[in-house]
């Protein structure tokens, strides 16, 4: 009887075991919720423990440096600022457009609705895309412009020379061979806490040391005859003393300090090419500083009256420079035949030091790498933007159309207010993604040890993901240290981030609740 | 813009809603005046009109007058074509990729399916109330300010006595004159409904077309907009879709019933509801069937 109420076939399962298997399922779902938080709050614990002793407001203030104390990331926060600043100015923008397109102007006609669905679906293609290949991307097209308008790699062969003969030259440098010392060491002190240090980059006598590394002078004794590979820019004082010392301009006393009088100079040798009157060499004892200039191409004229353009310049032979351009061949010229040197600065508008400077091909700078982060984020920040649209209830669309709204006032009265805070979201999720990224930049050319922070968007820049990686990677355990305050400074900008976005957010909800 | 129809209507004194259904329009049987129904001028005229979703056609060769001031009820089942139908008449399809229509709509000479309508300016003369209450997500006050502010900036002062005259035509002004400046999603269905008939008028159009707009609201409210549809009827052409035959009935001058894309019968209110000329009406006024 009973039997005829809810009869199903098939064994029935009992009751005891349906409620176990959901009890079990909550505590798998809670263990792995559980072990996920456990996770992230051990790995915050480790970076925050590790990193603490480094985290000083001269870590934010200092600039990169070869030792652990006196490293800071100024260069690289200021430079990721920057990026991301640029980058969501530019993403924005033409991510919100573009999703305001696709949502909110569907065609009509067949084959424009067939375009349309193409690129929709291209999008979500390019979702996926690793942003190394962002990265390439970014290097043809932004830093290099195809490579049409020059090739901004040899931006800095053009060089200016200053020396205490007070002799000013300018060219291009077609040779660079490094001075190079031997000392007799006469004293070694503070060997051990200087072993394995690299050089840093102020030392007493405050040369700027091209090489080397603190662990040939450190591994020095009394009576050694050491060899220090060296020196670009400097010239040689005749008694010499090394020490490396916390900071560059500090009085502290030196970690090492190495003393020996100078037994030989091996002369490096500055080779410039210089118009009239064939080279110019510029000898290493000379005290010499070096200024690089941009330039976009060379132009010669020689003494028959030919002008030749070139884009790179090479050594041949004593008397004999190579010219090149493009793929055209090279062609010899004799120093003696030039008449007249041109250097041809890049396109650009401003000046190199304002606010406002503008060059093309754009090179490694801010705005190279922000248009590269762009192409990155660009698919997310339009995919959040159309799913934030289309949450927009079509009865708001519909209501606005019947009061007379066109197309514009809809999307820019009706639409766009209230799907900001769902566009918001996907923009802090994008930023977010933005700011973490090092390998696009590597490419585009980030540096990695920088010591200015950008003026413009033409600036050199520095990054904070690309500074962590390079602290991660040295071999001393101070930088990994180093590297942890740096993630901690990173993790604090990403929160600042977020936390700017939701307020904004909550500014836009208010009339909407 | 102007509301040319909004001063005299702030004269205008709230009827008393009769419970019967047909007592208007018995009421003026009884009075003894003149039958006005289709004494009007017509407002927009119909003919041979047939709508189209792609291969689907909606709406077949249907013609029909509609009267200037009056109160028109489109009725039928689910389906056949009286949305569709109101939707044409302010181009609100145009936003449905695969809509054409074609024949004659013809609202006061103005060829209404013309390609190159400004449908914007349409808009503006054809006001539209739509089932589901859909104030948008602001205050009150910017809700009705939202289509005047469209098509032309206003000062302060003649905007804020445009918006209360909105707000007072769609009898909603005494509930919302202290909190103009709340969200308009925390009033009741009822009061954003007329709301947005507030919204829609706010405009100063000529016609006001309703799609079903009391089926998501309860009783009360309902009573409330049916007694506005009345008042708003010295003003305005009113086109209403409604589901509920009652409801024509109460408020109605003319109905028109649609079957399946088909006109079937169209005239007086309450002739059709009395004495239907068509078998398929009566049993559809009857309850027969639909």
């Amino acid at each position: 009887m009973n039997a005829a109420v809810g009869v199903q076939p098939g064994r029935s399962k009992p009751l005891w075991r349906r409620r176990l298997a959901d009890k079990v399922f909550v505590m798998v779902c809670v263990a792995a919720a559980a072990a996920s938080v456990l996770i992230l709050l051990l790995l915050l614990g480790s970076i925050v423990r590790q990193g603490w002793t480094y985290l000083t407001w001269d870590f934010l203030n200092n600039f990169p440096s070869r030792t652990a104390a006196s490293a800071g990331i100024k260069a690289a926060l200021w430079g990721s600022v920057w990026l991301c600043a640029v980058c969501m100015m530019l993403a924005v923008p033409i991510g919100v457009a573009t999703a305001i397109l696709l949502e909110e102007y569907a065609p009509k006609s067949r084959v424009a609705r067939r375009l349309h669905s193409f690129i929709q679906l291209n999008i979500r293609n390019l979702a996926g895309v690793p942003s190394i290949v962002y990265g390439i991307i970014g290097l043809t097209v932004f830093v290099r412009c195809f490579g049409v308008l020059g090739n901004p790699n040899q931006y800095d062969q053009l060089v200016r020379v200053h020396t205490t003969g007070g002799l000013v030259a300018e060219g291009t440098l077609i040779e660079d061979q490094p001075a190079s010392v031997i000392l007799d060491v006469t004293s070694v002190q503070g060997a051990e806490q200087a072993a394995g240090m690299p050089w840093p980059s102020g030392l007493e006598i405050n040369l700027a040391l091209a090489q080397g590394d603190a662990s040939s002078l450190a591994r020095a004794a009394p009576g050694d005859e050491i060899t220090i590979g060296l020196l670009r820019d400097y010239n040689l004082p005749l008694e010499l003393s090394f020490a490396l010392v916390p900071t560059p301009d500090s009085n502290a006393t030196p970690l090492l300090t190495v003393k020996g009088t100078l037994k030989e100079v091996r002369a490096g040798r500055l080779l410039l090419d210089r118009p009239v009157g064939g080279r110019i060499e510029i000898p290493s004892t000379d005290l010499l500083t070096r200024e690089a200039l941009a330039v976009r191409a060379h132009e010669f004229r020689l003494a028959s009256g030919e002008v030749i353009r070139a884009d790179s310049i090479a050594a041949s032979g004593d008397d004999e420079i190579t010219l090149s351009r493009g793929r055209a061949s090279a062609r010899a010229i004799r120093r003696d035949q030039i008449v007249e040197y041109r250097p041809i600065g890049p396109l650009a508008v401003g000046r190199e030091d304002s606010f406002f400077y503008l060059r093309i091909p754009l090179g490694g700078s801010v705005l190279a790498g922000a248009l590269t982060l762009m192409l990155v984020i660009l698919p997310v920040v339009i995919i959040s933007s159309q799913e934030a649209l289309r949450a927009v209830p079509r009865s708001l669309r519909e209501g606005a159309f019947a009061a007379g709204a066109t197309r514009w006032q809809v999307v820019s009265r009706m639409v766009l207010p209230s799907a900001i805070p769902g566009i918001m979201t996907g923009v802090i999720l994008a930023m977010s993604r933005a700011i973490g990224e090092a390998a696009p930049l590597l490419v585009v050319g980030g540096f990695l040890f920088i010591t200015f922070t950008p003026v413009n968007v033409m600036s050199d820049f520095a990054a904070m993901p690309l500074q962590i990686y390079q602290w991660a990677s040295r071999p001393q355990p101070e930088f990994y240290s180093v590297a942890a305050s740096g993630i901690i400074v990173l993790l604090t900008v990403l929160l600042a981030f977020n936390a700017a976005a939701i307020l904004i957010r909550q500014k836009f909800q208010k009339h909407t609740r | 813009m102007t509301l040319p129809h909004a001063h005299s209507l702030l004269a205008d004194s709230p009827e008393s809603t009769p419970l019967n259904p047909l007592a208007h329009v018995a009421r003026r049987g009884i009075a003894g005046l003149p039958d006005s129904t289709t004494a009007a001028p017509v407002a927009l005229n119909v003919r041979d009109f047939s709508a189209y979703y792609g291969d689907f056609q909606a709406i077949r060769r249907i013609t029909l007058e509609i009267r200037a001031n009056r109160v028109t009820a489109l009725i039928g089942p689910s389906g056949c074509g009286k949305s569709t139908f109101l939707r044409w008449i302010n181009r609100m399809n145009d936003m449905v990729p695969s809509a054409r229509a074609e024949g004659t709509l013809n609202l006061h000479g103005i060829d209404l399916l013309a390609r190159d309508l400004d449908v914007v300016d349409l808009r503006r003369r054809v006001g539209m109330v739509f089932q589901k209450p859909n104030p948008f997500p602001k205050s009150i006050y910017d809700n009705v300010a939202f289509g005047p502010r469209l098509h032309r900036s206003f000062r302060r002062a003649e905007l804020d006595q445009l918006v209360e005259q909105s707000l007072r035509h769609a009898a909603l002004w005494d509930e919302v004159k202290d909190r103009l400046r709340d969200s308009a999603l925390g009033l009741s269905g009822g009061q954003q409904q007329r709301l947005c008939i507030a919204r829609a008028i706010a405009v100063g159009p000529e016609m006001l077309l309703m799609d079903e707009p009391c089926s998501a609201l309860d009783p009360q409210a309902t009573l409330r907009i049916e007694d506005l549809i009345r008042q708003l009827r010295s003003e305005y052409t009113i086109v209403i879709v409604t589901h509920n035959m009652q409801q024509a009935a109460r408020i109605s001058d003319v109905t028109a019933f649609f079957y399946e894309g088909t006109l079937i019968e169209a005239g007086r209110t309450i002739d059709l509801f009395t004495k239907p000329g068509k078998k398929q009406t009566e049993d559809y006024v009857t309850g027969r069937f639909g």
